[in-house]
């Protein structure tokens, strides 16, 4: 049984080896000793002996962001897939951090042969710059695929006429786009966003909006789905949100490297739910919803 | 790797069952106490309770008595005091030494719930600070809540500083930090250099590699397993724990040695 399987490897500290679990919600950021700069410049020797020299550099920062220490959680917790946004992306003040942070995203996406997989972030205060960004999602080889936002980081909340941009290009060329709502919006306003490109998928993320809306904005909206991870999070919240929208709506995600991965993980793990509540939510719904950029 | 080959043993030192009169949605019925623990894989657990009105504190305690003798091998009474006295003929002295005369292995100072309940207070001049100097001598391990810190949260008004300062008028008694969050890790990161009888529940440290990262700065001696339930899901304390990249040894002083150490410093 999987569940079982799944139970007692976590009380072990082992890593979840039965199912492929996909974590939709991660974040790689870098810092003056990051992995990803530098290998940038590197040939393949020395970007693999530099992934481990600054692993241990790495251990010495009190919130380490970097690529390494990212794919030494996901080993010790069985994450088989990832897609993630670059933090440096989404605080940009300006537009080369903001080019620069794609560059290292795809540099990552490249270098862990596509166990990442990334989201364009797009910045409402650099709208040209996003809509340029945005064309890479069309480009196979990138390893894009999708889009992020970060409405409460850029304080721009979902009606705001700078994501016009953003929802003309879904119009033309759908993808899964992961939202961290702005703490003003509201789900009549996701809503109203969501049915303009019923074809496109989105992920809100942090259980948003909550157990009080969520069954009526997944039920208003069949293009939404939730994922699950919080810094807080109360007894049972996962088993009643599986009850209010059903387990298909939900997605397993971490935020790490800003969450622990492993508090995260060990939510789904752990609860009480089935088996097959427990597979949806770690990976079934998320391959349908990236399923034709895994085989790209 | 660092995984364990075998089921860490886990002890909960924060683990609220009832109404917390917090979150309508999340609590814990009596009766399910046990099984709860067993999902969790928790051998023991030091559950709590609180009350409405005077003597709700009372009633809280009695039934966690009542709870722990239906399961002893599981449960550990995390015993409460309010931090008023209700009647003019009571002091909270009084109370203390009457819970510790009951051999109780650790304190909870709970203050009254309900919005028109007086916040707890923890000042130079109150009336706890002589049932706590009770506790002191007797050892019995205090907890206190410090996830209201810089809230504004208004059933809490104490702050680190009152923390420090009892923990070094009464450094022989172990006095344990539950519902810290990551947010407020600068500050309880200094209290916790600066006065080695204080200890830190684990569940609120949710940053990427925070646990591995304060444990390598402060020691594995100092951080204890409690799953802040129901404000907090167990699972999230366990999973950060158990899949960190700790030793073996480091993992299970957390999960449940520090605790049963603590816990047995109690000389009532």
């Amino acid at each position: 049984m999987l569940d079982e399987a799944i139970r007692a490897r976590t009380l072990r500290g082992q890593p979840i080896d039965s199912c492929p679990v996909f974590d939709v919600h991660g974040h790689i950021g870098a810092s003056r000793d990051s992995l990803v700069g530098e290998i940038m410049d590197s040939n393949c020797d020395e970007k693999f002996n530099s992934v481990y020299v600054n692993l241990e550099q790495q251990r010495g920062i009190s919130w380490p962001r970097a690529l390494p220490l990212l794919m030494e959680a996901m080993n010790l917790t069985g994450i088989n897939r990832m897609v993630f946004s670059h933090l440096d992306a989404i605080t940009a003040r300006t537009t080369d951090i903001y080019f620069k942070a794609h560059r290292e995203a795809e540099e990552a996406i490249w270098f862990t042969e596509k166990r990442l997989l990334g989201y364009v972030v797009y910045a409402p205060h650099f709208v040209e710059s996003s809509l340029t960004q945005l064309k890479r999602l069309k480009e196979s080889s990138s390893g894009f695929v999708g889009v992020k936002l970060h409405c409460e980081v850029h304080d721009v909340r979902i009606s705001d006429e700078r994501f016009n941009g953003l929802f003309e290009h879904l119009k033309d060329y759908p993808c899964p786009v992961l939202i961290h709502a702005h703490p003003l919006d509201t789900p009549l306003e996701i809503a109203r966003r969501a049915k303009s490109v019923p074809d496109t998928t989105f992920i809100m993320a942090h259980f948003w909006p909550g157990e009080h809306m969520a069954k009526f904005l997944t039920q208003e909206c069949p293009n939404v789905c939730i994922d699950i991870c919080a810094s807080k999070t109360p007894l049972g919240q996962l088993e009643r949100m599986v009850e209010l929208v059903g387990s298909s709506r939900l997605l397993y995600g971490s935020d790490a490297t800003y969450l622990s991965l492993g508090a995260q993980l060990a939510k789904v793990t752990l609860a009480d739910l089935t088996q097959a509540e427990k597979e949806a939510i770690l990976f079934q719904n998320a391959s349908h919803i990236f399923s034709e950029y895994l085989t790209r | 790797m660092p995984t364990s080959d075998h089921n860490m043993n886990i002890w909960d030192i924060d683990f609220h069952v009832g109404l917390t009169f917090e979150n309508g949605r999340a609590w814990v019925a009596e009766d399910k106490v046990v099984d709860l623990l067993d999902r969790y894989g928790i051998e023991r657990a030091v559950i709590s309770a609180s009350g409405l009105g005077p003597d709700g504190w009372v009633d809280a305690n009695l039934r966690i008595s009542k709870l722990v003798a239906s399961a002893n091998d599981r449960l550990i009474g995390g015993y409460t005091s309010p931090t008023n006295a209700f009647r003019e003929s009571e002091t909270l002295k009084e109370y203390a030494e009457e819970l510790v005369a009951n051999g109780i292995s650790c304190i909870r100072l709970m203050p009254e719930t309900g919005p028109q309940a007086a916040p707890m207070v923890l000042g130079k001049d109150c009336a706890i600070l002589e049932a706590i100097e009770v506790y002191a001598m007797h050892r019995v391990p205090l907890i206190l809540p410090v996830g209201h810190f810089f809230t504004g949260k208004k059933r809490f008004e104490y702050g680190p500083d009152a923390i420090e300062r009892i923990a070094k008028q009464f450094p022989e008694m172990p006095i344990i930090l539950v519902q810290g969050n990551y947010r407020l890790m600068q500050v309880l990161e200094g209290m916790l250099k600066r006065c080695s009888n204080l200890y830190l529940t684990i569940s609120g440290l949710g940053l990427f590699y925070q646990l591995e990262s304060l444990v390598r700065r402060i020691g594995a001696e100092r951080f204890v397993f409690g799953s802040g339930a129901p404000e907090m899901e167990p699972s999230m304390g366990i999973g950060m724990l158990l899949w960190s990249r700790l030793s073996v040894e480091e993992k299970q002083k957390i999960a449940s040695s520090n605790v049963a150490g603590i816990l047995g410093k109690s000389k009532c």
